[in-house]
């Protein structure tokens, strides 16, 4: 085994601040942040500023839409500004790959909300740190009928379903969740004991 | 009764394992060798097939072995062909591997690893289950591979923490209900989401139940309750077997309960079959004062005990060490009993060394209780000669040394 990469012993105190910075990426370890490190030293100079302000950039432009909290480089952002089809449904998600997945489907036509991120103290979440209040807001007037729930049915994603349906249930509006089940285009006999309880749960008329 | 057999067992970097297969017999395997040859590794990659995880408390990330280092993403292989009663074969295969943190099933240099005193360090351990080839999203067998296991920790499972003994009823529960291995899992998380939402409301300086705190407590409640529910009528069967089983061992009938002691009023007023539900809801509640200044969650399955009591007398406290192993054993038989009448099947039953310690003519009677014909049994043992000559006479002998299996 090879030792662990030395951390600034004999080297540039500036290449260690930028190693320790990358390390703190998602799935960058030590040795990884390391060899980025030294890639961005031996590049042309032009390439590394050109991340550096792309970096900048994102900080500087990128921030959250006033109404559906999702990240935007205007505000409101482009979904909320243009006229929808559907006005009276909003579809609540925990962040924003997420509207890229419904988005993806073609099948939903109203508006959204980005919760980022799903109640879980273990991890730090309490409500406050979640865009539930935001979400409330936008349900005082009687445009919106129905918010679906989209999170993950995880533990979680459960918690924070019910969480987001007991304050919207006093508002007399409708609140719905996404099915559960069998996946579209599998074999009933390779699902797993669990999918097949929930699908058999969730079944419904013809 | 029909009996879960294990026709083949391979196991990759598993433990002091680098790669072995290994078939055990039909009926009884004696695996002889000293110690720390790898006699209970054997052992316990059955057991977390079966199970999901190992007997031994937190060790699961530990199982990989020195040999995966050099792999791209250090894993650990158990794969078994298994024969149920039935007739119907399975292939039953579990992966452990340590992935690098954050990102699932990329690799990372062999470099970025560290080797320290319990093993590989580094990453997160992922565990991916399959069935004939197939991927299953939990590693709960149920009904695939069933297993009782009695080692040195089971033998002293009375003596010992009620941590010990909650993991030793759960891994029989988790073994023929899937409903129950699924509710333990969700039921563990729930309780660290409460503990880590009482820290917060602590830190808050609150002593209110605030609604997202209401709401993993209903959970909680949900889970605590089916878990409990579980519980109550498999004691009820444990405890009849155990009783039969402690009769044979020692010769004599005696008064031996098994009594489940739980934080949560599991009695009801009035004999009725109580409702575990307001039960566990009653005994948050009256320990609330308690559980939010030391944000943990005092009652619940999670804090339960088990004791075996003969006559007033608790074995576990005033028992001699023979009375305690003798419980112990007899409560693994009541396992392996109530694991064949829920899965109609006998669970293949592991001995890892219990024989030791016990006087000649219970060991005699144990082994013997044992080896029911049809049944599977794999034996290990320091020392051959406990072995009684007319068990080894029928049996398939093999030595374990060094991470290896031979043929004696």
């Amino acid at each position: 085994m090879t030792s662990q990469p030395e951390q600034g012993g004999g080297q540039a105190e500036s290449l260690t601040r930028l190693t320790e910075q990358l390390s703190r990426l998602p799935g960058i370890g030590p040795r990884s942040a390391q060899r980025l490190a030294y890639h961005v030293i031996r590049a042309p100079k032009e390439e590394t500023r050109e991340l550096a302000e792309a970096l900048l950039g994102v900080i500087e432009t990128v921030r959250f839409c006033s109404i559906c909290q999702n990240v935007t480089q205007t505000d409101p952002c482009p979904r909320c500004a243009l006229p929808v089809e559907d006005q009276s449904i909003i579809c609540v998600v925990e962040e924003p790959l997420d509207v890229v997945a419904i988005e993806r489907s073609g099948a939903f036509k109203g508006r959204y909300h980005v919760l980022h991120g799903l109640l879980s103290p273990m991890d730090g979440v309490t409500p406050e740190n979640l865009r539930i209040r935001e979400l409330i807001e936008r349900l005082r007037d009687d445009t919106v009928k129905e918010v679906i729930i989209a999170t993950n049915p995880s533990m979680e994603g459960e918690v924070t379903a019910m969480y987001v349906q007991g304050l919207i249930a006093p508002l007399g509006v409708r609140v719905t969740r996404l099915a559960r089940g069998l996946p579209s285009g599998s074999d009933l006999e390779f699902a797993d004991a669990v999918t097949v309880a929930r699908a058999l749960e969730g079944r419904q008329e013809f | 009764m029909s009996a879960i057999r294990v026709t083949k067992l391979s196991l990759t970097h598993f433990r002091n394992y680098a790669a072995q297969d290994f078939q055990p017999a039909d009926g009884v395997t004696v695996l002889a060798g000293d110690n720390g040859q790898g006699k209970t590794n054997l052992l316990e990659s059955l057991f977390i097939l079966a199970t999901g995880h190992s007997h031994r408390a937190d060790t699961d990330r530990e199982v990989i072995g020195w040999s995966a280092a050099r792999e791209p993403i250090p894993y650990s292989r158990i794969a078994a062909d298994v024969t149920a009663g039935d007739g119907r074969e399975r292939v039953l295969e579990l992966v452990m591997q340590l992935a690098p943190r954050g990102q699932a099933g990329e690799p990372t240099a062999v470099a970025e690893r560290t080797i320290g005193p319990s093993g590989l360090r580094g990453g997160t351990l992922q565990k991916g289950y399959k069935v004939n080839g197939v991927r299953q999203r939990s590693a709960s067998s149920v009904g695939d591979l069933a297993v009782v296991l009695a080692g040195p920790e089971e033998v002293d499972l009375f003596a010992g923490p009620p941590a010990d003994r909650r993991r030793a009823i759960d891994s029989t529960a988790l073994q023929t209900d899937a409903e129950y291995a699924r509710e333990l899992r969700r039921y563990e998380r729930l309780v660290t989401q409460r503990n880590a939402a009482l820290r917060d409301a602590r830190e808050r300086g609150s002593t209110q139940r605030t609604e997202d705190m209401r709401l993993w407590e209903q959970e909680l409640i949900r889970a605590g309750a089916l878990l409990l529910g579980h519980r109550i009528t498999m004691i009820d069967v444990l405890q009849k077997e155990m009783l039969a089983a402690h009769t044979e061992f020692t010769g004599r009938t005696g008064h031996l309960a098994l009594e489940y002691r739980s934080t949560v009023d599991i009695a009801g007023n009035g004999g009725a079959s109580p409702d575990l539900q307001q039960s566990l809801a009653d005994a948050l509640e009256g320990a609330w004062g308690r559980d939010s200044a030391t944000a943990t969650t005092s009652v619940g399955p999670h804090r339960d005990d088990l004791r075996v009591v003969s006559g007033d007398v608790d074995l576990g406290v005033y028992g001699s060490r023979g009375q305690q192993r003798t419980a112990a054993l007899a409560l693994v038989i009541a396992q392996s009993a109530y694991i064949g009448q829920q899965l109609g099947d006998e669970p293949v039953i592991l001995l890892d060394d219990p024989l030791s310690e016990l006087d000649a003519d219970r060991r005699e009677r144990v082994l013997r209780h044992c080896l029911t014909p049809g049944r599977q049994v794999l034996i290990t043992t320091a020392d051959v000669e406990l072995i009684p000559a007319e068990v080894r006479s029928h049996a398939a002998m093999y030595t374990v040394k060094n991470g290896r299996i031979e043929a004696a």
